[in-house]
């Protein structure tokens, strides 16, 4: 059995993706039992696989091989500290997995001024653009002129420290939400495009890699049978759904 | 009620089945043609890793699953095509525990095709939590005691292609391949700091937002999703290849025109609507 | 004084083995359980506060490391930037820890269908089925047993890669319906969003550059074709529409971080009583 499985296992892997990926895109006709059922397969094997890659490739290698391995005994109080999570099931002694997430949230916090150092300082400079000059064309001058004005008009939108009464805040806000919409406009042209990605990527699949495996088992009878009995099946459950339920019509009647 | 009303009405399902087929007529002839326009930010990741010099280490960090495999799987494998072309050696660093599993499998399919060699030519540091503010730096100050060992356990000392790699300064370029906000941690504990190229290969998602970095020379390169990897491929020689990365750029041109014209039919429809209630209630107002 | 503790250090720090490894885990996990012991008996009114102290020298010792950058005249070396290497080591391990917290939730909620062979108990039990296989034979893999990395492969690649990446697809559709029924121009600014949007979409695809290929390629009509208006809205207003949104960001992040360093943070995790 394991040899065959071991022999036949890149076709038996694409047959499994291609089940998989109708049974995900089954709720898009509507809700169902088989779309359930592989959503838990999804997440078995998603946290599953989490438990072993953590285990396998982090605490296996850094934690338990020094300590069980070389020695380093002093690795067992990373497990003390590191059981304090789960203190946050403890009703009486919750606030002891704060401590520890304290020191989590504390370190990744403190990073906050090389984080704004090393991401805006540079591009504040890079905001201080020469309008003319350095060998520059009147498009590139024109480009820089557009540049201010966006960023000036934005920034003002954004500036909440006073009212927007006075007129000339009042509109260059309003020119900076015109601005933001190109923005996001952008934005939503190229997420646009990412998500038909992912979509054409499973397409991809099922037409070129599927797509060969079927017709090396369409010269089966076998494959042939089951193919016309699931027709059959998708066929009479398509009927049984378009009916409308008995229930329903006597309470209309 | 006019066609355009009537439109208004048609099942959602009706539309799934229409995009389906708008994209599988490309997919099913595959044509090899890349892009023939290459962005700016495309030719300048392509320049800066060829002037990557061949005794530094570049690093590929891996922080996409399965979930965006389409969009990332060929930005990995261009960029890991280059740097085999050029003989540069890189090490993968995963930060998604699946994305692990998918980037090795890039990088041995690879390997053999182009007969290079693990642990000489590159190597694969498998799955690291991702905590990069101490990560990063501590990567940065020493590699070996940060990164230790390979996917299979084997020491960094026992591996030619990073046994010499000490600092930051062993290192020649990031190539940051990601669905998600990760960019400005890269730019805050690593790139920025030790002054080291950084190449990001986002989802087209978020592409649009890494420009102001792009302006400030904070990146040094970008591939917009899966296009950014198709003119890459043109760019390192694979111009009639029928690759993913070409198939898909075809398939997204027919979904592109398939949805504006979606767009422009819905709201030509709402018009329609609207102009017939207000007809309805006005009485020719 | 200084010399005997050093002493005392290096000893501690030895590599042990055989029955004196046993004994010292032992010993540090049972002095760990004290230590724990000694939290659980600490009364309400200092808890806060040590959760306010902790949470300050983590965030502490970063913000040290980059603003006071002490450097040692002696070694030329900067000692809180040296040791950031073993904090990052402590930090992966500790954290890792915190692997089973999400599992632990789905294992109850499950385990009790499963216990109860409540409604779709199967699909508590094939949760469990996979949860265990995919674990199980990946750590037969590794030990290179006979078979299991093509049923490893079955698992991950047919199954879960599969999965998760047609889940993600999903969203595709959703794309698709939306933009049939919900991508109304009803003001000004959402037809300059929908016109900026139409353009990128088709100056970043093959076919754009097709659609205008008659304009020349130089010269002042050329910057009419498809894919220059949508590189030059990319790189000139979208460029700037970003960056100022980055400026907002940032003040909005920096005074954040403060907030969570400094505890003055407010919500449901920071105001529960203790």
């Amino acid at each position: 059995m394991v040899t065959w499985i071991a022999k036949n296992a890149p076709a038996i892997t694409i047959w499994c993706a291609a089940l998989s990926t109708f049974a995900i895109y089954s709720v898009l006709y509507a809700e169902n039992r088989f779309y359930r059922f592989f959503e838990h397969i999804f997440i078995g094997l998603a946290t599953g696989y989490g438990v072993y890659a953590t285990w396998a490739q982090i605490l296996g290698p850094k934690w338990w091989d020094p300590m069980v391995k070389q020695g380093q005994w002093y690795w067992a109080f990373a497990a003390v500290v590191g059981s304090m999570f789960y203190f946050m099931y403890s009703r009486k002694h919750a606030w002891i997995s704060r401590v520890i997430f304290g020191l989590f949230m504390g370190l990744a916090a403190g990073g906050m001024f090389r984080e704004f150092y090393e991401l805006y300082f540079p591009q504040i400079g890079s905001s201080m653009k020469p309008i003319a000059g350095h060998g520059m064309s009147v498009w590139d001058s024109l480009n820089v002129v557009v540049f201010y004005v966006i960023l000036l008009a934005c920034m003002s939108y954004f500036f909440f420290s006073f009212d927007h009464k006075n007129a000339a805040t009042k509109k260059t806000a309003a020119a900076g939400r015109w601005f933001l919409m190109i923005g996001f406009g952008a934005i939503f042209g190229a997420t646009v495009m990412g998500r038909m990605t992912l979509f054409i990527g499973r397409f991809n699949f099922l037409i070129n890699d599927w797509g060969p495996q079927v017709k090396i088992a369409w010269a089966t009878l076998p494959f042939k049978i089951v193919i016309g009995l699931a027709v059959v099946w998708l066929i009479v459950a398509l009927i049984r759904r378009t009916k409308p339920p008995k229930a329903k019509i006597a309470i209309e009647e | 009620m006019n066609i355009f009303t009537r439109l208004q009405t048609i099942d959602r399902r009706v539309l799934y089945l229409l995009i389906a087929l708008v994209i599988t007529v490309p997919l099913l002839v595959r044509p090899g043609r890349h892009p023939r326009v290459k962005f700016n930010e495309v030719r300048n990741a392509y320049k800066t890793i060829s002037n990557v010099p061949k005794d530094k280490l570049v690093i590929i960090s891996i922080t996409w699953g399965p979930g965006t495999t389409a969009e990332n799987g060929p930005q990995t494998e261009v960029m890991m095509r280059h740097l085999f072309q050029r003989g540069v050696k890189f090490a993968v660093v995963s930060w998604d525990q699946a994305g692990n599993e998918l980037s090795y499998e890039i990088g041995k399919k690879l390997e053999k095709e182009m007969g290079k060699k693990y642990g000489v030519d590159w190597v694969h540091l498998g799955y690291r939590v991702y905590y990069p503010q101490v990560v990063f730096r501590g990567m940065a100050q020493n590699f070996q005691k940060v990164m230790e060992y390979d996917k299979f356990h084997t020491p960094l000392s026992k591996l030619p292609a990073v046994s010499g790699v000490k600092t930051s300064k062993d290192i020649g370029a990031v190539i940051e391949i990601t669905p998600s906000g990760t960019l400005e941690l890269w730019i805050a504990y690593f790139n920025g700091p030790y002054r080291i190229p950084l190449i990001y290969c986002p989802t087209a998602v978020m592409a649009a937002e890494a420009y102001p970095y792009i302006d400030s020379g904070q990146i040094n390169g970008m591939l917009n999703g899966v296009i950014g990897a198709a003119q890459y491929e043109a760019l390192i020689g694979m111009q009639n290849a029928k690759t993913d990365a070409a198939a898909t750029s075809w398939a997204l041109s027919a979904a592109h025109i398939f949805i504006i014209l979606l767009i422009v039919v819905g709201n030509l429809g709402y018009l329609a609507t609207k102009r017939a209630a207000r007809g309805g209630n006005g009485g020719g107002r | 004084m200084g010399q005997s503790l050093h002493h005392i250090w290096t000893w501690l720090a030895m590599p042990r083995h055989g029955l004196a490894l046993a004994v010292f885990i032992i010993g540090a996990l049972g002095i760990g359980a004290l230590f724990l012991g000694i939290l659980c008996s600490v009364p309400a009114r200092f808890r806060k506060g040590i959760v306010m102290a902790v949470t300050f020298i983590g965030g502490l010792y970063l913000s040290l490391e980059f603003l006071v950058p002490y450097k040692n005249v002696h070694t030329g070396k900067y000692p809180l930037t040296e040791v950031m290497p073993t904090v990052a080591n402590l930090e992966i391990v500790i954290g890792c820890f915190a692997l089973l917290l999400g599992i632990w939730n789905l294992f109850q909620i499950h385990g009790k269908t499963l216990m109860k062979f409540g409604k779709d108990w199967y699909n508590s039990a094939i949760f469990f089925l996979t949860f265990f296989s995919i674990a199980i034979l990946g750590f037969l893999r590794d030990k290179g047993v006979h078979g299991t990395p093509e049923m490893f492969s079955i698992l991950f690649s047919g199954f879960l890669l599969s999965l998760q990446s047609t889940t993600f697809s999903l969203i595709a559709f959703y794309i698709v319906s939306a933009a049939y029924r919900a991508f109304r121009i009803r003001s000004a600014e959402a037809g300059f969003m929908m016109v900026a949007a139409t353009i990128i979409m088709l100056a970043l695809v093959p076919v754009g550059a097709l659609l205008t290929a008659w304009l020349p390629e130089t010269g002042f009509l050329s910057a009419f074709r498809l894919e220059r208006i949508g590189y030059w809205i990319l790189t000139s207003p979208n460029m700037a529409a970003q960056r100022a949104i980055a400026f907002g960001v940032a003040v909005g992040a920096l005074a954040t971080g403060l907030r969570i360093w400094l505890s003055l943070e407010r919500g449901s995790f920071f105001d529960r009583q203790l």
